[in-house]
């Protein structure tokens, strides 16, 4: 095995997507005919319309298909800034992700392989774009999550009706006319349903999900309603949930639910287009909603996923897709509310300065654990850079477990080792890239196979300790390198395919002196592995509530409750924000981990951990609030947390990790009366 | 658990002394052992026993006992036979009126259990009894090796399922009263009657669906593919019909028929046979989360079940001259459709579909025919009449 060095000026748009498309084919699944992804493309000075007329230039007309959702005029603006969703062959996608191309792409951000046969450009089919009339004091919650039980009957107002006004199921299945990716099922259906299978006053609930398509056992697709906790269905209950009783058709409620198989695997097939589309199909969607004495009445959405990665800048294209999601069709009030994220203790993150104690040297200890069926990813966050070319701040090279070490790699555009075997297959990639518009960062970035597979002819990259130096070139002394490992974990109740890296330098502290995790950096520490940064890479962007998670009955962060700082956007003096803007409720107590939520199935309460749960509970809150004419903004859920943080034992979170304090919500299923 | 000769769990159901296992719904022990009263029968016993009576017995005595014979084929002798002896019993009651007929068309077998009466003695005591003429009960055909690859995928996502419903599937390696005990009542002390008329009904489908396992070898899961790989081992019967779907439907429908006939208000709700067959459901498929049986599997066991039920009924309570018929058509089941109960019966009227799936091709038919007297068997009936009362509200007379 040995590392190849490549020569400059063959750069990619992406080196992720490079690597999945060229050195890592073989992670994804596979059947006859063209393989077509789906993918976030940043266009930039170029309508859609433009760049769809360039790709049919060059390619068969039917190579790519842009979700109906753009309407015309978007599809005619140029903007220098537009992430769109796409999908389109490998051919065109490969196409696009060449650095400097002429279709007017920037970036491409692939996300998994799709079957053909689900994709149709066509407008969607579907009852007539009526009004919804509601009452003035209505706010609409709007869930994006994975296996949604929308017959629970905490989403019912009564024995056969629900709340849902709208279900968008991304998943293949018998639904009669295809549409780009998935179905809307609305209310009269779900109505419908729900009357069909009941029977003495009980839900079939199987036979209903049957039916509707959102589990699916004859597909061979995995159905995660069907399990007794399902995480999409917990987190809306956070959100949305009502006893029948209490009911009130002033929160109806609109959701997605993401492809099983986009999170089941957190790596080799990306959610983020899926993420994008349906955030776009449900902010369209809300401005049926019309209040009785006119205007729309503001939506609130709750997003519980996040990843590691990113340049934490508010620059990625999910950050950026956000801003411009939530700034759409201004007619209509809209917040979103994201997880702060969990890996506060799982050492993901690096943060390189160089101090006296190593002034031009730093080195990063990853373990790759074995048995990690998909591909792991580090990226190297370089500071911000207005100048053209931009500086080499740095260079990097990587020791792979076996000792073999590859060439220093500059911060020079198209610069990048392979890491080969002894048949010449690729195992791993070092590639630098800047990317330039909107970030104007440079990037290290790191991508190496699965440690195991079951495939009789994969390649795979050695488990093991993995050393990466970082040297500084050009780096000033107050500059430092962020470095965060991909996430590659299995999420619950999903098959285990990945298994999570981390750093181990031997300096890192985890414990305290009473053997308990230390859940803040120990004060001036110089180990490169921190706590602090490791906030969600989705929850980087000015406009969402993002929320930590605290234990009730002791008022202590929860471990995993992800920290900030994050970095100032393009160079700014400051960051958009220093963290979560609050923490809430996401653990009972030290014992009693979780809190209780809906399961699956009506009438089954589970306890379900995470800052997955505390974002919906502060949902809720937004929710309530802005049903009283608040504003429900970061500010607002600031000041409501900083007021309410008295109720907790001191001290205070701190403001890296809980904001402006600690919610104190009440259990989300209490009656409204306490005295009832 | 391990693979015996007992012939794979179903078989368990078998044995009179898994009734016993009911204890482990409350941790109590079965009801006092004989053996506490004296330790007779072991060794220890029968040694004393001898000594015992060399001390005590004295010189034999010329005594003229005043007795008379016992009762003649009578159901009084009923209380005072041990468990073991009544199951007998019982079975020799039920196990005569069934028989089997089998036919086999190129790929496709085909197995009818026929219903009859008992045997009516002739008017010369020195001629062979009068058979009753046979009526159909249940025919069920297999399916074909092309259905069930089609199935293969479904089993295969249910599979996904198997870290939630583990402890349930290991749990329902034997007969499954605990779950239904869950539901209706049940307990030793309370239902004694009910448990050993289930288990009765229990040994007679243990009976049935074995021939008619046996009739149409129908191949596990397991031997499609080596990714099955079931959570326990694959029983050695056939796959098709699942007996575990076979077992609870019956046990649901009989303790719902139970319920409604004990008279007691709150038992006539529908919700309570809902409730049971939902439990049937659950417990059916499980095996095939497990991966040891294909949905078709439980659609087949479903079926059998509840025709079982009625004829188990219509041998037990009183006044019955229905006889209830049903039959199980493979070739017509959609392989691409999971199992769904409700196609099959509806609690509120007690009542099979008479026809499940398109009426030109049914994979699923029920229908009732009528006998010409009562099928009500003597020990059958006397079970049943006590069981049922276990179920009827408690009055001032009762204690009486």
């Amino acid at each position: 095995m040995n590392w190849e060095y490549e020569e400059e000026g063959s750069a990619s748009a992406d080196p992720v997507t490079d690597f999945r498309l060229i050195d890592d084919p073989g992670a994804q699944p596979r059947s006859g005919g063209p393989v077509w992804w789906s993918a976030i493309v940043d266009l930039r000075d170029v309508s859609i319309d433009t760049f769809a007329s360039r790709v049919a230039a060059d390619f068969d007309d039917a190579a790519m298909v842009i979700p109906s959702d753009y309407d015309a005029e978007e599809r005619a603006e140029a903007l220098d800034d537009q992430p769109v969703v796409i999908f389109a062959t490998e051919g065109v996608i490969s196409a696009l992700n060449v650095a400097e191309n002429d279709y007017g792409v920037d970036s491409v951000l692939l996300g998994s392989i799709f079957d053909p046969a689900e994709l149709n450009g066509a407008p969607r089919s579907g009852p007539a774009q009526n009004q919804i009339v509601v009452p003035d004091d209505t706010v609409v919650m709007a869930v994006i999550d994975d296996g949604i039980a929308i017959g629970n009957d905490v989403f019912r107002s009564s024995l056969t009706e629900t709340r849902v006004q709208m279900a968008y199921v991304m998943r293949k299945g018998a639904f009669g006319q295809p549409q780009v990716q998935g179905r809307m099922i609305e209310k009269d259906e779900i109505d419908q349903k729900l009357a069909k299978y009941t029977y003495c006053d009980l839900l079939d609930e199987t036979a209903f999900y049957q039916d509707l398509g959102i589990i699916d056992f004859a597909s061979g697709d995995f159905s995660p309603t069907a399990l007794r906790l399902s995480h999409g269905t917990h987190v809306m209950s956070m959100a949305a949930g009502y006893r029948i009783a209490d009911a009130s058709n002033t929160r109806p409620i609109i959701c997605a639910m993401l492809p099983p198989r986009v999170t089941q695997d957190v790596t080799g097939q990306d959610l983020r287009p899926s993420l994008a589309l349906a955030m776009r199909v449900l902010t369209r969607y809300a401005l049926r909603f019309q209040r009785e004495s006119g205007g729309h009445p503001p939506v609130v959405f709750n997003f519980s996923y996040g990843n590691y990665a990113e340049s934490h800048d508010g620059t990625n294209a999910i950050a950026r897709l956000i801003e411009r999601t939530l700034k759409r069709f201004p007619q209509q009030e809209k917040r979103l509310v994201l997880a702060a994220g969990n890996g506060n203790l799982e050492r993901i993150h690096g943060r390189v300065e160089f101090s006296a104690s190593h002034p031009e040297n730093v080195t990063l200890r990853m373990m790759v654990q074995p048995d990690d069926r998909t591909a792991s990813y580090v990226q190297m966050w370089l500071p911000y850079s207005a100048a053209w070319p931009p500086p080499n701040y740095a260079r990097v090279r990587v020791t792979s477990p076996d000792g073999v070490t590859s060439p220093w790699v500059d911060a020079r555009a198209g610069a990048r080792v392979r890491f080969r075997n002894d048949q010449g297959a690729v195992m791993a990639r070092l590639a630098y890239q800047f990317q330039r518009f909107p970030t104007s960062r440079g990037q290290f970035a790191f991508s190496m196979k699965p440690t195991a597979s079951l495939a009789a002819n994969a390649v795979l990259a050695p488990a093991g300790e993995w050393l990466f130096e970082l040297e500084r070139v050009d780096l000033a002394e107050d500059q430092a390198i962020d470095v965060w490992i991909q996430r590659d974990d299995t999420l619950p109740g999903f098959a285990p395919h990945g298994r999570q890296a981390y750093f181990n330098n031997a300096c890192y502290q985890r414990f305290d002196a009473y053997g308990r995790p230390l859940a803040v950096d120990p004060p001036d520490t110089e180990c490169p592995i921190r706590r602090a940064g490791t906030l969600s890479g989705f929850a980087d962007g000015a406009s969402p509530l993002v929320i930590g998670a605290f234990v009730q009955s002791t008022g202590r962060m929860s471990g995993y409750s992800a920290a900030g700082p994050i970095t100032p956007t393009r160079g700014d003096p400051l960051a958009n924000r220093k963290g979560p803007d609050a923490a809430a409720r996401a653990d009972d107590s030290l014992v009693r981990l979780g809190v209780v939520g809906a399961g699956s199935h009506s009438g089954a309460m589970i306890r379900q951990g995470g800052t997955s749960n505390a974002a919906p509970l502060a949902a809720r809150c937004v929710a309530d609030g802005m049903a009283q004419t608040a504003s429900g903004d970061r500010a607002w859920i600031w000041n409501q947390a900083q007021a309410q943080d008295v109720q907790f034992p001191p001290p205070p979170p701190i403001v890296t990790r809980g904001g402006g304090g600690r919610l104190n919500v009440r259990f989300q299923f209490e009656p409204k009366d306490p005295s009832v | 658990m391990s693979i015996g000769p007992s012939g794979g769990p179903e078989a368990s159901i078998a044995s009179i002394a898994s009734i016993a296992s009911i204890a482990s719904i409350a941790s109590i022990g079965p009801s006092a052992s004989i053996a506490s009263i004296g330790a007779g029968g072991s060794p220890l016993a029968t040694d004393a026993l001898i000594t015992n009576r060399d001390g005590i017995a004295g010189a034999p005595l010329n005594l003229n006992p005043n007795i008379v014979p016992g009762l003649a084929n009578e159901v009084a002798n009923l209380p005072r036979l041990s468990d073991d002896v009544r199951a007998s019993l019982y079975m020799s009651e039920l196990a005569p009126r069934v028989g089997f007929t089998t036919t086999s068309v190129g790929d496709q077998a085909s197995i009818t259990a026929w219903q009859m009466d008992g045997l009516t003695p002739a008017a010369d005591p020195n001629d062979p009894p009068v058979a009753s003429p046979a009526m159909p009960l249940v025919t069920l055909t297999s399916p074909s090796i092309d259905q069930f690859k089609a199935q293969v995928p479904m089993i295969m996502a249910y599979g996904d399922l198997r870290a939630d419903r583990g402890a349930e599937i290991l749990a329902q390696l034997s007969p499954p009263y605990a779950f239904f005990a869950s539901i209706g009542f049940m307990d030793f002390a309370r239902t004694p009657k009910t448990i050993e008329f289930l288990g009765a009904a229990g040994r007679l489908a243990n009976m049935v669906y074995m021939r008619m396992k046996y009739a149409l070898a129908c191949k596990r899961p397991i031997e499609f593919t080596p990714q099955m790989q079931p959570m326990i081992p694959t029983p050695t019967h056939g796959s098709l019909p699942s007996g575990h779907a076979t077992e609870a439907f019956l046990l649901a429908r009989l303790i719902w028929k139970l319920l409604r006939d004990s008279g007691a208000s709150q038992y006539q709700d529908p919700i309570w046979g809902e409730m049971l067959m939902r439990q049937a459901s659950r417990i059916a498929i499980n095996r095939t989360v497990a991966g040891v049986h294909f949905p078709m599997d439980s659609v087949a066991g479903a079926v059998l079940g509840l025709t079982l039920a009625d004829f188990v009924y219509e041998r037990s309570a009183p006044d019955i001259t229905s006889r209830a018929t049903a039959a199980f058509n493979a070739g017509n089941f959609d392989a691409q459709n999971d199992f769904d109960w409700h196609a099959l019966y509806a609690p509120a009227t007690d009542t099979q579909a008479a026809v499940s799936g398109t009426a030109s091709a049914p994979w699923a038919t029920a229908s009732s025919g009528t006998a010409t007297s009562a099928g009500q068997t003597p020990m059958m009936g006397w079970l049943y009449d006590r069981a049922v009362k276990e179920w009827a509200d408690v009055t001032p007379s009762s204690g009486s």
